[in-house]
């Protein structure tokens, strides 16, 4: 089986049909790391064509000196970016209050039936967007600090400085849920 | 240990896998650092926990629209050669057949409109009856155009004839046939893909439906063998299991490929 590296070569030398290959691999991860940032399901999705939207555009830039799944993320940290600039509501942060409003949009929260893990989802989505995603792709992901790093484009010290400080904060907003 | 040194050791720590020697040692580390014991655990459990939020699988629609924007990109065709090439190239498919092709289909438009000049008539009976011939006169128009496009050997030619039958209401089987020919013997991906495309309009049609199973066995590019996949599931095509078994055995499948094949022979039983 052709590695993503030398399917994306392909794509880019005019196969556009081994981007199916490709999305058909990472469609489940992509859409996981947007539903767990945007608790909406179909937001996600649309998030997901968006980055397979702009890897098919932009496939000329791909170097192929990493690995897909780092230029992948890549886009696909900027196109939440982008996301969460155009849609204000969602930016949560310190405002934990306003979570019963995600929690109105996504009946698939209610098929998580243990409590404090939904109590957790709630103190995940109320970070900011960037502890969220340093926490996003080291856990869920699997990615090394090393490829956050590319991703974020920042240093291997400064993606675990993050990762300390959205798991405190993470832990504070937890509390704060817990109480109220 | 500054601050930053010692935040970043906790990163390390909960990445670290629980109970091996790494991070036990990390642990060491970060009790002499100055973290207790239930601070360290504290944050192991969280980092744990946080594995536990789970994400549902995304819907048809999500597939659906990806490889709408796939087939719409296929179609174009690849992008990169040199501007001067590609015109060349261009111009050398752009044959005296093809300049004739649209002549005699703006004489035919010509001459129905002279006919239909003539033949005016101002009561609105026999109006209606003029207007219900034009479009049965376009309508052969444009499926003898349509058919004369497919059977030529350039792909830009039999593109511009598909083009013409995702216009129609009803295919005819002629044309049908010549799509499903296209379908399984075309040399082109792109082309392929397009007639593909076109087919899908008239899936209720048996004949089409029959010609599309028949096709799967046939075909050789992931996109299209995908493609066939979610128009069988989606017109829960059972007799299409048959013959994605037989591309199984008999073609070299790519492996994601293989694996929606093997989930929707599963979904079709």
């Amino acid at each position: 089986m052709s590695n993503d590296n030398e399917l994306m070569f392909k794509v880019k030398s005019g196969e556009i049909d081994k981007l199916g290959l490709l999305y058909e691999r990472y469609k489940k991860m992509l859409f996981a790391y947007f539903f767990r940032s945007t608790n909406d399901r179909y937001t996600s999705e649309d998030l997901v064509q968006i980055v397979f939207t702009k890897i098919l555009t932009y496939r000329h830039n791909f170097s192929g000196t990493g690995k897909f799944t780092t230029w992948m993320y890549r886009i696909a940290y900027n196109v939440s970016i982008d996301h969460f600039r155009k849609n204000q509501r969602y930016q949560m942060h310190g405002e934990l209050n306003e979570m019963s409003a995600v929690d109105e949009q996504t009946p698939e929260i209610a098929t998580l039936q243990n409590e404090q893990i939904q109590l957790l989802h709630k103190a995940l989505a109320a970070l900011s967007h960037e502890n969220r995603t340093v926490l996003l792709l080291s856990k869920f992901q699997k990615l090394k600090y090393k490829e956050i790093g590319h991703i974020l484009d920042c240093s291997e010290n400064t993606v675990k400085v993050k990762v300390f400080r959205a798991l405190s904060d993470l832990k504070k907003n937890y509390n704060l849920l817990e109480k109220s | 240990m500054n601050k930053k040194e010692r935040e970043a050791l906790v990163a390390d720590f909960v990445a670290a896998e629980a109970g091996s020697a790494r991070s036990n040692a990390l642990e060491k580390e970060l009790l002499n650092s100055g973290y207790s014991a239930k601070q360290i655990e504290e944050f192991r459990q969280l980092y744990t926990q946080l594995g536990k939020i789970e994400a549902p699988a995304p819907s048809e629609r999500m597939d659906k629209a990806f490889y709408q924007m796939l087939d719409s990109h296929s179609v174009q065709g690849p992008e990169q050669e040199n501007l001067l090439v590609g015109w060349a190239r261009r111009l050398s498919q752009f044959g005296w057949r093809d300049w004739g092709l649209q002549i005699a289909w703006s004489c035919a438009l010509l001459f129905l409109g002279l006919i239909l000049g003539q033949r005016w008539d101002s009561t609105d009976l026999q109006y209606e009856n003029r207007l219900k011939q034009m479009a049965v006169e376009i309508q052969n128009v444009q499926l003898t155009l349509a058919s004369t496009l497919l059977k030529q050997p350039s792909p830009v030619a039999k593109l511009q004839g598909m083009a013409h039958v995702k216009n129609f209401e009803e295919i005819d089987v002629h044309i049908a046939d010549v799509l499903l020919q296209t379908l399984n013997k075309d040399p082109n991906n792109n082309v392929r893909m397009v007639a593909l495309e076109a087919l899908q309009k008239f899936t209720h049609e048996p004949h089409v439906r029959i010609g599309l199973v028949h096709s799967i066995s046939n075909q050789t590019s992931p996109a299209i063998q995908l493609a066939l996949v979610n128009i069988m599931v989606r017109l829960q095509e059972k007799n299409a299991v048959q013959h994605f078994q037989k591309l199984l055995h008999e073609n070299p499948v790519e492996n994601d490929v293989r694996e929606k094949i093997e989930k929707s022979i599963v979904a079709l039983l």
